[in-house]
């Protein structure tokens, strides 16, 4: 029986299926990261008896409860997509991944067991707490095995083995699966941080009672402290998952680090400076209101304002004047034109590394900070704006994020690939690219 | 001035994507952030009398 090579009008099948699995994406995080930052702030809420961690808890509960329909009313309205727009591929796909797919759908089904559960029995296990909690780590760790069979796909059709295809260890275990589950793992945490730091922060700005006030300034800063904190390990993992891409997809790593789309890396260190930049300033802002007043940490923080805004600088700067050539955004001698404190080694190395350590030394002085406490409610509105600019950074970030990793696989567009080397955009086999074996045979 | 002026010209697009390529890129980046955003004002608002 003939396949029709059916398209989508206006936007094409490449974009729609890029919607689709985006979107998703940033609902799916958002419920993985909340499912696990939830159980623990409930936790913590019966470690310290602390009312506004119950709150907050319940309250984020509540979100993934409601979103989690939007979430997956998205994820089948992909597959739907990609079976009828790229039926040929999706079946090579479910060929390799067959088993992977398999304990995907019955995850699905433990999640939705699992988490809907422990939201409705909060009252009825409230003298049960512990057990209660567990129920919430149990459906945090579901969701996390279900984005790890996910990520074996996605990491596969960028790296994949040179193994048979019938060789189920060495596919699930390709080149870039262990990083990837590492940079989604921290960044999934870090994204629901900001956001939920963003929202605290626009929630402040509306509230007029004292009692809310003083809970969504704590529920930003709590946030924040997700959000930057985890950040903060990005740029190490980020560095070993682009070091396994340059190893097992040379062409896919040019393509975005050297290439004509080398401008995604500025872009996301543009991203990443606004966010870690935002972050200290609040942080420097809350200091302020520290129950203990600490005027040395205030001024070490001042000069980790700077250090941070320096180095934030420095990662951004281009290599050569070809800055975005697919719209024309080329000055002088295009790549000809080197720019001074450019090039990626040393100064985008000194750039991340300094970052970080700055990051990790102030985030250190306001969990001292943090230890003796702050007066809540009284923070300005410029506080609660660094917060929300985070949040609508973090969302662009995952876009850019996303978007990288998948047209890295286009290369040159000569031909561009769905699985890298192995099957292309047009859905044909190229069996003498490929890393895998036995894929043309069918086996 | 005018070596200026040539500088900042822009000088060639060597990316060379078609004109619908660039319209699908930002048609589809709108999209997400659209459907994104609609799906969180939706749970907001369903929830908001809770």
């Amino acid at each position: 029986m003939p396949i029709g090579d059916l398209d989508v009008p206006v936007i094409g099948k490449n974009v729609t299926i890029a919607v689709l699995v985006q979107t998703h994406i940033l609902i799916a995080t958002l419920i993985l990261g909340a499912s696990l930052i939830a159980p623990t702030a409930e936790y913590l809420g019966m470690v310290t008896k602390q009312p506004r961690y119950e709150r907050f808890a319940r309250n984020l509960a509540r979100l993934i409860v409601i979103l989690f329909a939007t979430g997956s009313a998205l994820a089948i309205t992909f597959v739907l997509a990609l079976v009828t727009l790229f039926p040929i591929f999706f079946s090579y796909l479910q060929n390799i991944f067959f088993w992977v797919f398999l304990v995907e759908a019955f995850l699905f089904l433990g999640v939705i067991i699992v988490l809907y559960a422990w939201y409705s029995v909060w009252d009825k296990l409230a003298y049960r707490k512990s057990l209660h909690v567990v129920f919430g780590f149990v459906a945090g760790g579901i969701g996390l095995i279900q984005m790890t069979m996910i990520n074996v796909i996605a990491s596969y059709m960028l790296t994949p083995s040179e193994a048979p295809v019938t060789d189920v260890a060495s596919t699930y275990l390709n080149p870039t699966f262990v990083p990837l589950n590492m940079h989604r793992f921290v960044g999934n945490l870090s994204y629901v941080g900001f956001l939920i730091a963003g929202w605290a922060a626009w929630r402040y700005l509306r509230s007029t009672g004292e009692e809310d006030r003083e809970y969504y300034d704590w529920m930003g800063h709590f946030g924040l402290l997700w959000g930057f904190g985890f950040l903060l390990l990005q740029p190490i993992i980020g560095y070993g998952y682009l070091k396994a891409i340059r190893e097992s997809s040379p062409e896919a790593f040019n393509t975005i680090m050297l290439g004509d789309k080398s401008w995604l890396f500025i872009l996301l260190m543009v991203e990443l400076g606004i966010m870690g930049v935002a972050s200290v300033a609040y942080f420097l802002h809350k200091l302020r209101f520290a129950v203990r007043p600490m005027e040395n940490l205030r001024k070490l923080s001042v000069g980790a304002f700077a250090l941070m805004a320096l180095f934030s600088v420095l990662n951004v700067i281009p290599a050569d004047a070809s800055i975005v050539p697919q719209i024309g955004l080329v000055f002088g001698g295009g790549e000809g034109t080197q720019i001074p404190l450019g090039s990626m080694y040393p100064w985008k190395y000194i750039g991340l590394i300094g970052l970080t350590l700055v990051g990790f030394f102030v985030l250190a002085l306001y969990l001292r900070a943090t230890a003796s406490g702050f007066v809540w409610g009284r923070a300005s509105r410029w506080s609660q704006y660094a917060l929300m600019v985070s949040a609508v950074v973090v969302v662009l970030t995952m876009v850019t994020m996303g978007y990288t990793r998948e047209t890295a696989r286009r290369v040159d567009n000569d031909p561009g690939y769905l699985i890298y080397g192995c099957i292309t955009l047009q859905q044909q086999l190229t069996p003498e690219t490929c890393a895998a074996t036995g894929l043309e045979r069918g086996d | 001035m005018h070596e200026l002026a040539l500088l900042l010209l822009q000088a060639q697009t060597t990316g060379n994507p078609t004109g619908v390529g660039l319209f699908r890129f930002f048609a589809g980046f709108v999209l997400i952030i659209a459907i994104f955003v609609t799906a969180l004002l939706f749970t907001y608002w369903i929830s908001k009398e809770e």
